[in-house]
């Protein structure tokens, strides 16, 4: 096969195949002529925001042809043509952290390509097309002709070679490079092959890339001035912003801290809405007159105003706010244990309350400490039968019936359905509820209850006894291991949830401390998965967090040199991982490793999985249109993000 | 009286001194620092986190560095008035402080103030009219006040005001006013979504002074000079206002000045639940994250506000009672 190349390709395909995908959804055009080629209609004249013209009219901004790229990207919006106005309030609960509703409304249009709100393509976004090379060691990719930052900067190839060459191969602003631009521990060559066209040449193949590449380049015409190789006067001014050093003034201008959000106004960026105003409560996210899509009408987006950002301190103030009806868009700090509350408050807040997919393949799994520092725990938790009695303990058809409504699916810890080398024995194996064989298991090992009958001795004859470590945030965990410690009591091991402050938990967890480690399974469908396996290999969690069996990883990572060596099944584990993670997705060979990486884990029992799949509540207001009605929420799906917020708009 | 002054004051650098190493090692003993409270904010949300981005952090911040090097970098530089960059915000700790500083200093004062009003007379009265049915209905919404938590407080009069009354809950301005510049309209705007904290914060103190008040009065009023001043026929109210009230007010004023540190941390629980633009929410927030500077920051402050409320707590307890003499 040639180098695959997708243009537009991608929606077209989508207009041809996507029978089942109902009316309302936006369609993307790579280009202003992708659309005009498959749709046979043309677009000649321009709109813009009464706002804007006005602008224009005082000859503040050029006009609008000339702001919105040569080759705009081009959107059918999801029901109709929307109109321009309103603003979009949102609420947070925290002021720092991008875990908010604003963060991907916002800043999900920046990156060069996107994903689609199902999980399955990629959409062309400020990259026009891409192409990656047989071997998936190179990757070309267009960048649109003529888009602008939002300062009315040009944004070209030369931005991208900034970053690589004054951002990622500086040793000051980026001591290590991130893996994902370090595949196979080489750093990444890129080459710039004109003004809009740029090559990145990886040591080893890296699909994955096109998928979770975000946005590599930063506004070269901005920053150059806090950058030592382009002014040396840098460090003096950095001192007298009162930083040490040059590039702590340049880092707090280009943040590499991913999950932090910006606070700093009018940074040039090349989202539909860029921010204006940093205030104590909130922040404000004004339209960016340089925004390179427009709608089939010739209309340039964002048809709103403005994203409105209120910074509330708790769950409690966010959820009465929602009820109120004075957030346009909610979802972040939903839960499914509220929901009657907030059907209860539809009318007099104006909004509907929608239930979208989840991305958690488990709302709780757990996983022993497979390197336990007690040598007795450690054999018992070694010992498959072990997990496979305490996944069989579990009652999680009643689970489901307390904490969900029965709205959630039980199933074993795997990964969501709709992964396409997912086969659904693997979410019932062990995950029916059964006494009997769970004792008998207990009973074979080994494991005999005391003489009074309350509970099992472990073969040193101490009590059985195992703590269920947790953090309280992502749904009901307190609730959870409580069921779950039940349950496991019923059978003779003794469980004892154990409640952690977060930095607690982490400190554990690299410490290789505790006995059983609980998360909530994301990171499990076929991008997301692909891209981090972290949940599918030990420590069964990012190696920042742990789940179980950290001197595990670090004998993987280190080649052999350090922790522990894991046994056979372990190590076959992460060579199947390493070798998928270099086949190109949609692949039979990517099917079958997947299959493999899927089933190791299952049958062995790596995690034990609770209920899963539960529905997600995301309450937007009557007067938001273009908006889906259903959908998935998660950061495997960046949250709102693919739901395309620019074509939004206010009916009212 | 001066010289007594300036001797507080001395003393006044070595305690700061000490404050500031105390509070300095007390704020990093938790497990973890501030990166492990990020990984863990990102691994909550599902965001990638890679050990690159986490060794430029903490290049960034100096965090890799030893404690006494840590303190020394911070301590020299809070003296020429730089209390550093908060980790989370990424923005200089006392910008971030002084935003907050006033409202809560208002929202404090007012609370203040309505305490006393109420409590005073009522005090008095219940002091002066024991067992009356007066006395038991006060005694009793005191001891009501005084056992419920404000936290429980804030959040049923929070449902009240949105459900009855439809206002905007959270912060201190009515949506339409929140971005609005400073006038009248938003001045009363505020007026009208303040009384909902000033009465939360208010009320515990109110029944802890109502009580304390009534149990000082009672103790004067049995005193020898009392019942002699009403034997000479000393009219009842002058009598008590001038002499048994003004002793009970003693400890009192030994203690007004732990009301200044109060002003800026005691709404803590309820801002937080109530969601107010104030320094409370900051500071629990910046002892979560483990934001070292920031909370390091407050903290100095707060001892700051401490020692010199204690300090004029001394020169008022000097001038209420002359008895006490500064040697």
């Amino acid at each position: 096969m040639n180098a695959r190349k997708i243009l537009s390709l991608v929606s077209v395909l989508l207009l041809l195949f996507g029978a089942s995908a109902s009316a309302a959804e936006p369609e993307v055009f790579a280009t202003l002529a992708a659309f005009e080629e498959a749709t046979g209609e043309s677009i000649v004249t321009f709109n813009e925001a009464p706002s804007l013209a006005e602008r224009v009219a005082q000859g503040e901004l050029p006009p609008v042809e000339e702001r919105i790229s040569s080759e705009p990207l081009v959107l059918r919006p999801a029901d109709a043509v929307g109109r321009y106005g309103g603003s979009l309030e949102t609420i947070a609960v925290t002021a720092t952290s991008n875990a908010a509703d604003a963060v991907n409304i916002v800043e999900y249009g920046q990156q060069l390509v996107t994903m689609t709100h199902d999980l399955e393509g990629l959409t062309p976004n400020l990259a026009k097309a891409w192409d990656m090379s047989d071997d998936l060691t190179v990757l070309t990719v267009e960048l649109r002709a003529g888009v602008r930052w939002s300062d009315g900067a040009p944004f070209t190839t030369d931005d991208v070679m900034f970053w690589y060459e004054d951002i990622i191969l500086n040793a000051e602003l980026t001591p290590v490079v991130p893996v994902n631009w370090a595949p196979g521990g080489e750093t990444v060559h890129v080459e710039k092959i004109d003004d809009y066209t740029v090559s990145f040449e990886f040591a080893v193949p890296h699909p994955t890339i096109v998928s979770a590449m975000g946005l590599p380049a930063a506004p070269r015409h901005f920053l150059e001035e806090y950058h030592i190789d382009y002014n040396p006067g840098a460090d003096d001014l950095a001192g007298e912003r009162g930083f040490d050093e040059w590039w702590q003034l340049f880092n707090y201008y280009y943040q590499i801290e991913t999950n932090q959000v910006r606070r700093i106004e009018d940074y040039p960026a090349l989202s539909a809405w860029v921010l204006t105003e940093v205030a104590q409560t909130y922040y404000v996210y004004e339209r960016n007159p340089f925004f390179w899509k427009i709608d089939s009408e010739g209309n340039q987006l964002p048809y709103i105003d403005e994203v409105i950002r209120t910074t509330v301190e708790n769950d409690e103030v966010y959820m009465l706010k929602v009820m109120s009806g004075e957030a346009d868009i909610a979802a972040f700090s939903l839960q499914l244990q509220g929901y009657p509350v907030l059907r209860r408050n539809e009318e007099s807040g104006g909004y509907r309350t929608m239930l979208w997919g989840s991305i958690f393949g488990s709302d709780l799994y757990l996983v022993p400490n497979y390197t336990h520092k007690d040598e007795v725990l450690r054999e018992i938790f070694n010992d498959l039968r072990f997990r496979q009695a305490l996944s069989l303990a579990i009652d999680r058809d009643e689970i489901n019936e307390i904490l969900y409504f029965g709205q959630a699916i039980p199933r074993q810890a795997t990964a969501l359905p709709i992964t396409s080398f997912y086969e659904d024995w693997m979410g019932e194996h062990y995950a029916q509820f059964d006494l009997d064989r769970a004792n008998e298991l207990l009973d074979d090992m080994g494991l005999a209850w005391n003489s009074d009958g309350t509970y099992r001795l472990r073969p040193d004859g101490r009590p059985l006894s195992v703590s269920i470590d947790y953090v309280l945030l992502e749904g009901p965990k307190d609730r959870l291991t409580e069921l779950v410690a039940e349950y496991w009591g019923n059978v003779g091991v003794l469980a004892t949830p154990q409640s952690l402050e977060r930095s607690l938990y982490q400190q554990r967890g690299l410490a290789n401390e505790g006995d059983f480690r609980t998360w909530h399974l994301d990171w499990s469908s076929d991008a997301s998965m692909h891209r981090l396996p972290h949940r599918y290999r030990p420590p069964w969690h990012n190696p920042l967090v742990v789940a179980g069996g950290k001197p595990w990883w670090d004998w993987y990572e280190s080649q052999g040199t350090h922790g522990e060596e894991p046994p056979e099944v372990i190590q076959h584990l992460f060579e199947v991982v390493d070798q998928w993670q270099q086949t190109g997705r949609g692949t039979e060979e990517y099917e079958r490793l997947g299959r493999e990486i899927l089933t190791v884990n299952v049958e062995n029992l790596f995690k034990i999985g609770t209920v899963g799949l539960s529905p997600k509540p995301v309450v937007k207001t009557l007067r938001l249109a273009n908006m889906a009605d259903e959908g998935i929420f998660g950061s495997d799906t960046a949250f709102f993000g693919p739901y395309l917020p620019e074509q939004w708009y206010f009916t009212d | 009286m001066a010289r007594f002054v300036f001797r507080r004051l001395l003393t006044l650098i070595p305690t700061l001194l000490v404050i500031s190493i105390i509070s300095f090692i007390v704020i990093q003993l938790p497990p973890g620092d501030w990166l492990s409270t990020y990984v863990m904010q990102l691994a909550q949300s599902g965001t990638l986190v890679d050990q690159a981005e986490l060794l430029a952090l903490e290049r960034r911040y100096a965090m890799g560095q030893p404690m006494h090097i840590q303190y020394f970098r911070w301590i020299s530089r809070v003296v020429r008035g730089d209390f550093g960059m908060s980790f989370e915000y990424g923005q200089p700790v006392r910008e971030l402080i002084q935003e907050r500083l006033l409202l809560t200093v208002f929202i404090s004062f007012c609370s203040l103030i309505f305490s006393w009003v109420v409590a005073f007379p009522i005090g008095i009265y219940s002091a002066v009219k024991q067992h009356s049915m007066g006395d038991y209905a006060a005694t009793f919404v005191g001891f009501l006040g005084l056992s419920t938590p404000n936290f429980m407080i804030a959040l049923v009069l929070m449902y009240v005001a949105m459900q009855h009354f439809g206002l905007s809950v959270g912060g201190l301005f009515s949506p339409e006013y929140v971005r609005a510049p400073w006038s009248a309209a938003r001045f009363f705007d505020m007026l009208k979504n303040l009384w909902l904290p000033v009465i939360i914060v208010g009320t515990s103190g109110t029944a802890t002074l109502i009580r304390v008040l009534r149990n000082n009065l009672l103790d004067e009023l049995q005193k020898q000079y009392v019942v002699t001043a009403r034997a000479k026929g000393v009219h009842a109210v002058r009598l008590t206002l001038k002499y048994p009230v003004r002793m009970a007010l003693i400890p009192f004023v030994s203690v007004a000045g732990w009301q200044l540190p109060e002003l800026v941390s005691g709404e803590m629980i309820t801002a937080v639940v109530l969601s107010l633009p104030t320094t409370g929410p900051l500071l629990l927030s910046a002892l979560l994250a483990q934001d070292m500077y920031l909370a390091g920051g407050f903290i100095l402050l707060l001892a700051v506000l401490m020692v010199i409320g204690t300090l004029l707590s001394d020169i008022l307890l000097a001038l209420v009672d002359p008895r006490i003499r500064y040697e």
